[in-house]
């Protein structure tokens, strides 16, 4: 059990783990995630198989890919945060380094108290100490990598999201009883004229009070507990219909294929595609950019009208009227609506995370930047003690005070 | 009249390589002085073009992989500079310097148009994201050149106990510790980024796990340093190595696998 233990908190094992992830993820990147199982099998004839049984095809969710996170976070626990006790005496523990070492060989000077200070360091009581924070630089930041472990475990477990595809002027109801209703969706700046996905929301929160805002690109807003994303957009068709030739236009808006009909039989099928056709003279309707077609281009929804029993493709142009079945038809040029992301994660979680990414940039600069040392100074001379890199440390720290003495007296220390 | 100055500074670039790698291999030190004053001159036309690109942009010149590998070859000429006039850092010109070059080369490869900013780079977090990664990547090419420095100087019989060479090691260290910690950042404002912009903090995009990897290969370095307290040759093809990871995040990822960093 002692040996388990005392291999769950060492170097060898936390490095491996990071070497298996990282290898694992060099796989994740080159195998594309989360198609069908047939084009595994397409793709890859001999090691489809593979790939499937092993779960490669979705690596970043398998079980020994977030199990290898899971024992990151034991190795972190073990290695760093459950030898806190030792960081109590990790100052004294220098302090009596510096008392233990020697002195730096060949170095001397009349006032080696005034370089200690110049360096840096502070006196405590005989002897002197510099960058004492850093003695805790290490627990820091693998504390900080094991609580960003845990808060992103939180952050991906706790957290809710539903995307919806609202047309302007309609509502979704979500789930706690809030209703979002998108009163516009623009697609460009007012002011610059630049490209800025924007929707103009409205929401009634389950206790009737009245919420609206906008959400952007970048700029998503709390609405109640749910926070609000503009994540993509689409475009439905439009067409006006109305029964009889001065009636009353009714708008439908066409998110996909649908066949619009009165009577069942005639009617209209919309395919839900717009876009610039080629009318060729025999009748055809062809895509844009189809090979040697030659004919009037056109801008329009490709539908198919069905009347008496007979169909016929054609293109339907934006304001254009088309009587099928007694019922007019005019359809008028797509309209574009926002993809909007709605989600919701646990108030304690976002603090949490941000803190955990404070804490680790702390961490690593106390780590790379706040070496810790520790000096005697017996006579002229001086015995240092630095963690870390100490014999580097030691020897710049001392090339410094050299440098130091050179300019004060003038010529190189014996 | 920009891709002009752009032009410009390749060549002068290519004339401040030649000065180095001459200087370097003749050992003449009036070819070395005349390439240090051609480094600043260039890195100067250099830092020119990138002021003049964002002002007719309008925005700072980091939004495609064209920009940014002229900021990458930018922030390692400085680099080398600050090493050089600050630190007193010598022999590092020689390996630097070509790279710049041959960056500033790939970028000329690539479209230059100034484009407007797709809605999903308009936010508060571009400019320390991106600026982040430049100066990662340039301290991580920086530590590379250094090692091959260190090699080159190995294998011309200096020994690993030289106090140059302990120093060449050492702020080999040093370069990759503080890439390390902008790396850090790149990766967390990109978090932050991709949950303002994409709802979700990390998708396992290609871009984002290639970050991961070259994160996870740079923190075992340390620790190898620090803890197993290994030491020059070793750590010194280690971190060209390393920085071919750093070369695929940056250019082979976006070359060869689509997704949600493809703009960059």
């Amino acid at each position: 059990m002692k040996k388990i233990f005392r291999f769950l908190r060492s170097m060898k094992f936390g490095m491996l783990l990071l070497a298996v992830i990282a290898a694992l993820s060099v796989a994740g990147t080159l195998i594309p995630q989360e198609q069908e199982t047939q084009a595994y099998e397409a793709a890859y004839p001999v090691m489809g198989k593979v790939i499937l049984f092993l779960g490669l095809d979705h690596l970043y969710s398998t079980w020994y890919y977030i199990g290898l996170f899971l024992l990151l976070g034991l190795s972190l626990l073990f290695c760093s945060v459950l030898r806190f006790g030792r960081i109590w005496h990790a100052k004294a523990a220098l302090l009596a380094g510096a008392e233990r070492a020697d002195v730096l060989e060949g170095f001397s000077v009349s006032d080696p108290a005034a370089v200690l200070k110049k360096k840096g360091f502070r006196k405590a009581s005989d002897r002197w100490i510099k960058n004492p924070l850093g003695l805790y630089a290490s627990f820091v930041t693998h504390t900080a990598l094991l609580l960003m472990l845990i808060a992103c475990a939180c952050v991906f477990a706790l957290q809710e999201k539903e995307d919806y595809s609202v047309m302007v002027g309609e509502a979704v109801t979500l789930p706690d009883g809030t209703m979002i209703h998108v009163d516009a969706f623009s697609m460009e700046d007012e002011k610059s004229g630049k490209l800025e996905y924007r929707s103009d929301l409205t929401a009634v929160l389950p206790d009737q009070s009245v919420v609206s805002g906008e959400v952007r690109v970048n700029h998503p807003k709390y609405f109640g507990r749910y926070k609000v994303y503009q994540q993509s957009y689409a475009y439905a068709g439009q067409a006006d219909i109305r029964t009889d030739e001065h009636g009353r236009d009714e708008r439908a808006v066409l998110d996909g294929a649908a066949f619009l009909t009165l009577d069942g039989v005639n009617g209209i099928s919309y395919m839900g595609n717009y876009g610039t056709f080629i009318l060729t003279e025999d009748g055809q309707i062809l895509p844009e950019g189809y090979p040697d077609a030659e004919g009037e281009m056109a801008e329009g929804y490709m539908i198919a009208i069905l009347e008496n029993g007979q169909q016929k493709l054609t293109l339907a142009r934006p304001d254009e009227t088309i009587v099928v079945g007694g019922v007019y038809y005019t359809f008028r040029a797509p309209a574009a609506y926002p993809g909007l992301r709605v989600k919701t994660i646990p108030s304690f979680a976002l603090p949490f995370l941000y803190f955990s990414f404070a804490l680790l940039v702390i961490g690593l600069y106390l780590c790379f930047f706040h070496i810790p040392a520790a000096a005697v100074v017996r006579g002229e001379q001086i015995a240092l003690k630095a963690a870390g890199d100490p014999e580097t440390v030691v020897r710049l720290l001392l090339e410094s005070a050299e440098n130091h003495s050179t300019k004060d007296q003038g010529d190189r220390p014996e | 009249m920009l891709n002009v100055l752009f032009f410009v500074s390749i060549a002068c670039f290519f004339v401040t390589a030649f000065l180095h790698v001459a200087g370097g291999f003749f050992k003449k030190e009036g070819l070395q002085k005349a390439g240090w004053l051609a480094l600043i001159v260039s890195t100067l036309i250099l830092s020119v073009y990138l002021v003049a690109r964002g002002i007719s942009a309008g925005r700072i010149p980091m939004s495609n992989q064209f920009e940014f590998a002229t900021f990458f070859a930018w922030g390692i000429a400085v680099m080398t500079l600050i090493l050089h006039y600050r630190m007193k850092v010598e022999g590092i010109a020689p390996f630097a310097i070509p790279g710049v070059f041959v960056l500033l080369s790939y970028a000329a490869l690539l479209p230059k148009d100034i484009t407007e900013l797709m809605p999903a780079l308009k936010s508060a977090w571009f400019v320390s994201h991106i600026s982040s990664a430049i100066l990662s990547y340039s301290a991580f090419a920086i530590a590379c050149f250094l090692g091959i420095r260190y090699l080159t100087m190995l294998r011309r019989g200096a020994s690993p106990e030289d106090k140059a060479m302990q120093d060449l090691d050492y702020l080999s260290y040093r370069m990759i510790a503080f890439g390390f910690i902008f790396l850090t950042l790149v990766i967390l404002t990109g978090c932050i980024w991709a949950e303002q912009a994409w709802s979700t903090f990390w998708s396992w995009d290609p871009k984002e796990t290639w970050a991961l990897i070259t994160w996870i290969i740079y923190a075992i370095y340390l620790h190898l340093r620090i803890n197993r307290k290994y030491r020059g040759k070793k750590m010194a093809v280690y971190v060209i190595v390393a920085m071919i990871c750093v070369i695929f995040t940056f250019v082979g990822v976006n070359q060869l696998m689509p997704g949600l960093h493809s703009y960059g």
